[in-house]
């Protein structure tokens, strides 16, 4: 046979065998805005499929993860308020020693390099160790969760589905759970529609987003609404918590009361705020950046001794950050609990 | 057929490569007492990953290993061996790998074998793996129980604990990686600090002691 009937058989053949793939199991393209940085997730290490995000939807909602099969991933993150708790201030604490901390909103997963407060873990694939194995959250063992799920009657055939094997092992897990949140994309807000000039700013979140760019943007850095850094934003260290941030990590002076930059997407819907959710309104955080500030040497030379904001600086900002809330986002029928 | 080059190839020669722990002349057994400079000690688990296995001549490698690491578990007879296969022509002077596992390799997501997090050397309320683990009991600690454990790790400098170990060695069919314990628990005062479970200076400290009490059994 000549080389070139060689190929066009191999062609002929690939593309017979990309027609019995199911549809469930094709590689999916991850969508973002183009205007977006690319994301910096592996998407190589674990290509997404429709099947492996459902999977890992029906983990993320079932409390099978916790021992007492009470708690979900979604009792701390709830699609509705951007995938955060809302009515209490702390969740439970993280780790030996760690202290307690404010549930975070999961948004645009995929463009974390650092996940936690504190950025205690480093993968978004291995995230969903820490709540599943901590005492205070969900107080299971990633080997009896395994278990657990292997008894199932429903999850060996679904990870056979999405991986191609009724053996479950914690890899699966876990990228399935990741798949999942890497689908958690909030691109819809009036923001995004103004940024694609589908909308228009009211003058007064015309006037806050000027302000925004110029006093807040350094760190909740646009499109994104984060740095993705470690910042000290001036809060005063809670003698009951003593958390020391980022420290508490890297056991690095110069990290001293820094924390993970929230992103402010749907920040409407994600109070209280801060780690420890010690405010519960974004004009509470208006007065903290105005006076509040409690300055030491990590503090951001961003913010210095505060950020001067009149009356009228604060509600203007409040409005613009409302145009971070979308809806399509927090209302995405996707991303809910999954209804058979 | 296949060309000769490729038959030459195939003759291979093995190498067993075994990982051994001692207390005075005795190869431990978990949970057994060793009466020890007035102390009566007992390990009750020891595990550890190597890394990064090369084997070098003059300088330059001649062999590989693409297994991203085995965990060596002493209650585990069969993971205390790693078998390689190496051409038979090959020569060598030195083995090397990580005690540990590297800083690239600890961000890499959830992985499978024997970094699998479920082998219980992984931290889940912070990312990393532990690289050695040593627990058991003494008599010279104060505390009720008597416990030490030490689970050491870290990859993030100043932490980073993932420690080289480089052996000349000739080219032997048979190389034995020895953890000499009385050397290493010298360099411990079980009383003041029996437990180290977290990324630390203290940690890497303990990573070195480690690795200078492992040495080729001759
Ligand atoms: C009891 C409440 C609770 C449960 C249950 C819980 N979480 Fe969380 N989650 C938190 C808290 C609190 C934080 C912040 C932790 C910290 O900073 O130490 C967090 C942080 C996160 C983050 C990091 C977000 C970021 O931007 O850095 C992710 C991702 C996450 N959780 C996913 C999950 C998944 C997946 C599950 C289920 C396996 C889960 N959580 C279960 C409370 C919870
Ligand atoms: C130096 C970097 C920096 C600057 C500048 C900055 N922030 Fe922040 N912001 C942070 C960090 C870090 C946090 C989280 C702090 C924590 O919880 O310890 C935060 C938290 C917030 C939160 C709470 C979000 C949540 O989900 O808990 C809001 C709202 C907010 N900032 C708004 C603003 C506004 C408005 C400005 C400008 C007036 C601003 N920030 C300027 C770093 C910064």
């Amino acid at each position: 046979m000549n080389k070139r009937a060689v190929v066009i058989l191999f062609i002929v053949g690939l593309v017979s065998v990309s027609f019995l793939v199911p549809e469930e199991n094709k590689v999916l393209k991850f969508n973002y805005p183009e205007s977006w940085p690319k994301p910096v997730y592996d998407f190589e290490s674990n290509p997404l499929t429709q099947a492996k995000i459902d999977l890992g939807r029906k983990l993320f909602y079932d409390p099978i993860l916790s021992k007492d099969n009470m708690i979900s991933c979604a009792s701390c993150h709830l699609s509705y308020t951007a995938f955060t708790h809302v009515d209490h201030a702390l969740s439970h604490g993280v780790g030996d020693s760690i202290g307690v901390r404010n549930s975070m909103s999961l948004v645009n997963m995929a463009w974390s390099k650092h996940f936690m407060w504190d950025g205690a873990v480093n993968n978004l694939d291995v995230q969903a160790l820490a709540p599943i194995s901590n005492e205070d959250e969900m107080g299971e063992n990633i080997v009896s969760v395994i278990q657990k799920l292997q008894d199932n009657n429903e999850y060996p055939a679904l990870f056979s589905k999405a991986f191609g094997d009724t053996v479950i092992s914690s890899q699966n897990l876990l990228r399935a759970i990741a798949q999942f949140e890497l689908t958690f994309i909030s691109a819809n807000s009036k923001y995004d529609k103004v940024m694609r000039g589908e909308d228009q700013f009211t003058e007064q979140e015309a006037r806050g987003y000027a302000f925004f760019k110029d006093k807040c943007a350094s760190c909740h850095k646009e499109p994104l609404f984060t740095n993705g850094e470690f910042e000290n934003n001036g809060l005063e260290i809670d003698p009951s918590l003593y958390d020391l941030g980022r420290f508490g990590i890297t056991h690095r002076s110069l990290d001293s009361l820094k924390f993970k930059t929230p992103s402010l997407r749907n920040v409407e819907f994600s109070q209280p705020y801060m780690h420890d959710g010690r405010f519960t309104s974004l004009h509470e955080v208006m007065n903290h950046y105005s006076e509040g500030i409690h300055y030491s040497k990590t503090v951001s030379k961003h913010i210095g001794r505060g950020i001067a904001l009149t009356e009228d600086n604060r509600v203007d900002v409040v409005a613009f950050m409302l145009t971070l809330t979308d809806k399509d986002f927090l209302f995405n029928q996707d991303l809910s609990f999954p209804r058979k | 057929m296949l060309p000769t080059y490729l038959e030459a190839q195939e003759a291979k020669q093995q190498i067993v490569i075994s990982f051994s722990a001692e207390f005075g002349d005795h190869e431990i057994q978990l949970g057994e007492p060793y009466d020890w400079e007035n102390e009566t000690v007992s390990i009750t688990a020891l595990k550890y990953y190597i890394s990064n296995l090369k084997l070098k001549y003059q300088g330059q490698v001649v062999y590989l290993d693409n297994a991203q690491a085995q965990l060596i578990d002493y209650s585990i007879p069969e993971s205390k061996q790693i078998r390689l296969e190496i051409p038979e022509y090959a020569k060598f002077d030195e083995v090397s790998c990580n005690l540990g596992i590297d800083s690239a390799m600890n961000v890499s997501g959830a992985l499978d074998g024997d970094l699998d997090p479920t082998k219980g050397m992984y931290w889940t309320w912070q990312s990393g793996y532990v690289n050695f683990k040593v627990e058991g009991f003494s008599s010279a600690i104060a505390s009720k129980d008597g416990k030490f454990m030490f689970h050491l790790g870290g990859y993030l400098s100043p932490n980073l604990a993932v420690q080289s170990l480089n052996f000349s060695v000739d080219s032997m069919s048979e190389i034995n990686f020895l953890l000499d314990l009385d050397q290493l628990l010298r360099t411990i005062d079980l009383n003041e600090n029996s437990s180290v479970m977290s990324p630390s200076l203290k940690a890497v400290e303990l990573s070195e002691s480690v690795a200078q009490s492992i040495r080729i059994h001759e």
